[in-house]
């Protein structure tokens, strides 16, 4: 059975330094050594905890929210692991790893010539982009299908709410449908034009419509000769251009604007957190959410700092003092640490972990 | 109107294939139906055509959920609406949506999974089913090659559902299989159609190899040099993906294929193989039963399936427009290792069910959802057919009734789980002998295969490698492929391609 692995050959991408590598390096420098491994694998694949969600804003990372979904624990572990061989992270106690000068070297050159999409922002869009993607393709799909003439196709999204909905919205006669394709053309050229050529065209080549099916995520990465996860960002940072840009810009771009309808309006809150939300608002106190809810009280605190970092005008004040925020701000400054131990030290246990952490996911925003 | 008008009118077929019309004819006299049909035979038929006499609404149950999108998405393709899948991907809320509007579809597809949730039972039982299908009906038996537990309850589920007629179609069920399906759906004075597994159309060829190396450049060759598109069968998701690779790297137009894409990209890959976009496919057995493509030209196996039922249905998606089609199956002696461990990994191990009866002795009295039910394996790292063995073990123990723990002493359930699980390995195994031991003969490749179906008649024309095989005839030119549009050269052009009507299109159009 030795005879397997040696023909296996090792994974893909061992020996140099890949786009995924960067994207690590750059976390963990964000972290600086104050979360564990499995809070970055956490983040890559989107998990929806408030712990991770709320790392994303105190680090500033939360453009890299989900962006690979189907990350292998094991594939990060191996990638860890060649970093550190090569002196460029180091463990620290708290099952992190601290980014040595020769990485952030390493981060910073790569960055200048290869800088992170300009707008990637996995947290932001999380619960729109996928259905806003669908929903564009399946559309793009059916109007390059019928504007020939031709429709009989296997559609590109099989999820019958995506299907009812480009139904609804699709153009009645031939006429209406070379119109609105004429429009989305230029729609979609106007903004694929306000980013990276490559990028652009990972996005057209994804799209699937006459004579040619769109391309998975592996083979835009072997046409470009780039990685799997470089490729896989680099999609959806179009996808999340295209959601900024529509909305700040709405009447400019009718078409594209009209398929986030319905999709928006929800606040990207777990389904947990917006029951205890709906109960503050109603003007229950956390004890007796708890209670009601039959939760720990640490787990409606998690949810309450949830609701802070996603509803821009939450007010924290009737959870931690106003001149207790002050107080902690400016630990948190003097020290130049998020560590909410260190903290806590610093303001002599005058404050819980709770009203620290609070304070400070507020602070991020 | 005459059946065969039907058939014109609503499929575009002149005739029937062979044994389509008298199974139809039992079906449509309101009798229990067994068929067995060889893969590609047209067995959807039988049930579809049914319909436009009348018999309305069907519901089909089926295995797998790839399989009933894609059966879906064939009939919403003839332009039939009235179509829905229920099955554990639905969310919430879609579901509750369909279940109150059931009575609008025609044709409700199901898993046996689904059967079991209580909303769904309820509302499917209040709309009057005419025609109960139960596909790929193998999986109802224990000594089918993949066994669905839930499969068992078909039988209760029917009769509450006022016993509408059954139709059980299969294209690989042994003698005892048969028995098995007949008894478990307690069909009654069954109309029994049984045909040959036989392909006659598809060539069979063993090849031996002493090495892993030999049996790389083996594969490498013949995805090159034969006429496509072909499926190539691997056991792992990483041999699926190196060798796509490999091939690619050396100018065949292949891809992957395995449960560890993105559902998206899999559907992709799918679409582009059934536009004829791309030559060959590199799979897992994620590519399998029910897969609809008409002109496979070749199915190479690179390694073993772990029964000759699954090496039945992975062929069979070669050659179902009927014409000459091959099928090469590629071994080495180590092969033997990999079913031994895929058959562990589909079962609970020893500690993993102590596990869960430690767990399970502590929570007397919770109360699941049949949803989180088959959920509840991730806590424990359970594969999902391993979970799915171990519940059933647990609810014929009565540990679980009801979806709700009972209480229940550990050490006797745990030997019985223990000595249950070793006779279904040893089953397993035995499947896997049957099929190893078919490798070594001195005879005639489809004999031996038919033989052990309990059939004995085989004159075809192309048999097998024993018979004598020209392999020429299955070589292809290397431009079989139209040269896709060039990939990635300009976006704009390749947008305006997508959404535009160019001149040439009306040229084209006023031609053609
Ligand atoms: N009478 C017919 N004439 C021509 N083509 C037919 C006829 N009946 C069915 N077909 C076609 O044969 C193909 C195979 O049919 P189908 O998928 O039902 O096979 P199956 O028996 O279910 O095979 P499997 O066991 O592999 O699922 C389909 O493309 C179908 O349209
Ligand atoms: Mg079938
Ligand atoms: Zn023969």
């Amino acid at each position: 059975m030795k005879k397997f692995d040696t023909i296996m050959g090792k994974e893909i991408g061992d020996g140099f330094m890949q786009y995924f590598d960067v994207v690590l390096l750059y976390i963990f420098d964000r972290f600086k050594g104050e979360r564990s491994l499995s809070a970055v694998y956490h983040l890559l694949t989107g998990k929806k905890s408030s712990q991770t969600i709320q790392d994303g804003k105190l680090f500033n990372i939360g453009q890299f929210f989900g962006v690979l979904k189907k990350l292998k624990r094991a594939k990060l572990d191996h990638h860890v692991f060649s970093l550190q061989q090569d002196g460029l992270i180091k463990p620290n106690e708290h099952e992190g790893y601290i980014i040595t000068s020769s990485g952030r070297e390493i981060v910073t050159s790569f960055l200048d010539s290869n800088p992170l999409p300009e707008y990637l922002a996995g947290w932001q869009y999380h619960q729109i982009s996928d259905v806003y993607w669908q929903r564009l393709s399946l559309f793009i799909q059916s109007l390059s299908y019928s504007i020939h003439d031709n429709m009989s196709f296997y559609p590109i999204s099989k999820d019958e709410t995506i299907q009812n909905w480009v139904k609804k919205h699709f153009p009645g006669t031939k006429e209406k449908r070379l119109l609105v394709a004429e429009k989305l053309f230029q729609e979609m050229e106007t903004i694929l034009k306000k980013i990276p050529d490559r990028d652009a065209c990972l996005f057209v080549m994804r799209l699937s419509g006459r004579e040619r099916t769109g391309l998975t995520i592996s083979q835009l990465a072997d046409m470009q000769k780039i990685s799997y996860e470089e490729t896989s960002i680099r999609f959806q940072s179009v996808i999340h251009a295209f959601l900024k840009l529509v909305r700040d810009h709405s009447s400019q771009f009718p078409i594209l604007t009209s398929m986030i309808e319905g999709v928006g309006g929800e606040l990207p809150l777990t389904l947990s957190t917006k029951q205890t939300y709906k109960l503050i608002e109603s003007g229950m106190t956390m004890e007796q959410i708890a209670d009601f809810r039959r939760l720990k009280r640490s787990t409606i605190e998690d949810h309450v700092v949830e609701i802070a970092i996603n509803v821009p005008d939450f007010s924290i004040d009737a959870f931690v003092d106003p001149q207790a925020q002050e107080e902690i701000r400016l630990a948190s400054k003097e020290i130049n640490s998020q560590r909410l131990k260190l903290i806590k030290n610093y303001v002599k246990d005058q404050y819980t972990y709770f009203e620290i952490r609070l304070t400070l996911c507020k602070e991020g925003i | 109107m005459p059946l065969t008008d039907l058939l014109f009118k609503h499929f575009g077929y002149r005739e029937f294939r062979f044994g389509q019309e008298q199974i139809i004819m039992d079906v449509l006299n309101k009798r229990d139906v067994f068929a067995m049909l060889p893969t590609g035979a047209g067995k959807s038929l039988c049930y579809q055509l049914p319909y436009y006499t009348g018999i309305s609404p069907i519901l089909i149950v089926s295995p797998l959920v790839s399989l009933m999108e894609d059966q879906v998405q064939q009939l919403k393709a003839r332009g039939e609406k009235r179509v829905i899948a229920l099955n554990g991907f639905l969310d919430y809320e879609k579901r509750i949506d369909i279940l109150k509007n059931l009575s609008y579809y025609s044709f409700i597809f199901v898993s046996p999974e689904i059967l079991q949730n209580k909303f769904v039972f309820q509302s499917l039982k209040k709309i009057n089913i005419e025609l109960m299908v139960v596909d790929e009906a193998h999986c109802i038996s224990q000594w089918g090659h993949d066994f669905r537990t839930d499969y068992l309850k078909l039988g209760e589920i029917r009769e509450a559902f006022g016993d509408p007629p059954i139709l059980a179609l299969t294209a690989t069920a042994t003698e005892d299989v048969r028995r098995d399906i007949l008894h478990q759906l307690n069909m009654r004075n069954p109309a029994i159609h049984v045909h040959s597994v036989d392909r006659p159309n598809i060539a069979i060829k063993l090849e031996k190899h002493s090495s892993l190396e030999t049996k790389v450049q083996a594969v490498k060759k013949y995805a090159l040099e034969l006429k496509g598109p072909g499926i190539i069968y691997f056991s792992s998701r990483s041999w699926a993906d190196k060798l796509a690779k490999a091939l690619s790297d050396e100018g065949g137009e292949s891809a992957a294929y395995h449960a560890g894409m993105e559902q998206e990209d899999r559907l992709l890959i799918q679409q582009q193989f059934l536009n004829d976009e791309l030559t060959i496919i590199c799979s897992t057995n994620a590519f399998g039963m029910g897969i609809n493509k008409s002109n496979i030209r070749f199915v190479i196996h690179f390694h073993p399936p772990s029964t000759i039922e699954s090496y039945l249905q992975e062929i069979g998606r070669a050659g179902r427009d009927q014409l000459p089609s091959i099928a090469i199956h590629l071994y080495t002696e180590e092969d033997e290792f990999l079913p031994l461990s895929f058959i562990d990994s589909e079962l609970p191990k020893e500690q993993e069910v102590e596990e869960v009866l430690r767990d399970f002795s502590g929570r007397v009295g919770t109360a699941y959802s049949s949803f989180q039910l088959e959920r509840e394996g991730d806590r424990f790292g359970f594969t999902e057919t391993a979970w799915r063995y171990l519940l059933h073990q647990l609810e014929g123990l009565g540990i679980v009734q009801n979806k709700q723990i009972q209480s229940f002493e550990v050490e006797v359930s745990f030997k019985k789980i223990q000595s249950a699980t070793e006779q279904h390995r040893k089953a397993k195994l035995l499947k896997w002998f049957r099929f190893k031991s078919w490798l070594e003969e001195k005879q005639c490749r489809r004999k031996g295969l038919l033989e052990r179906f309990g059939e004995s008649n085989h004159q075809v024309d192309i048999c097998c490698d024993y018979c004598g095989l020209d392999l020429q005839r299955y070589k292809g030119s290397k431009s079989q492929l139209q040269p896709t549009t060039q990939h990635g050269v300009d976006w704009g052009s390749e947008l305006r391609r997508l959404l535009t009507v160019s001149k040439e299109d009306h040229g084209e159009k006023s031609t053609g």
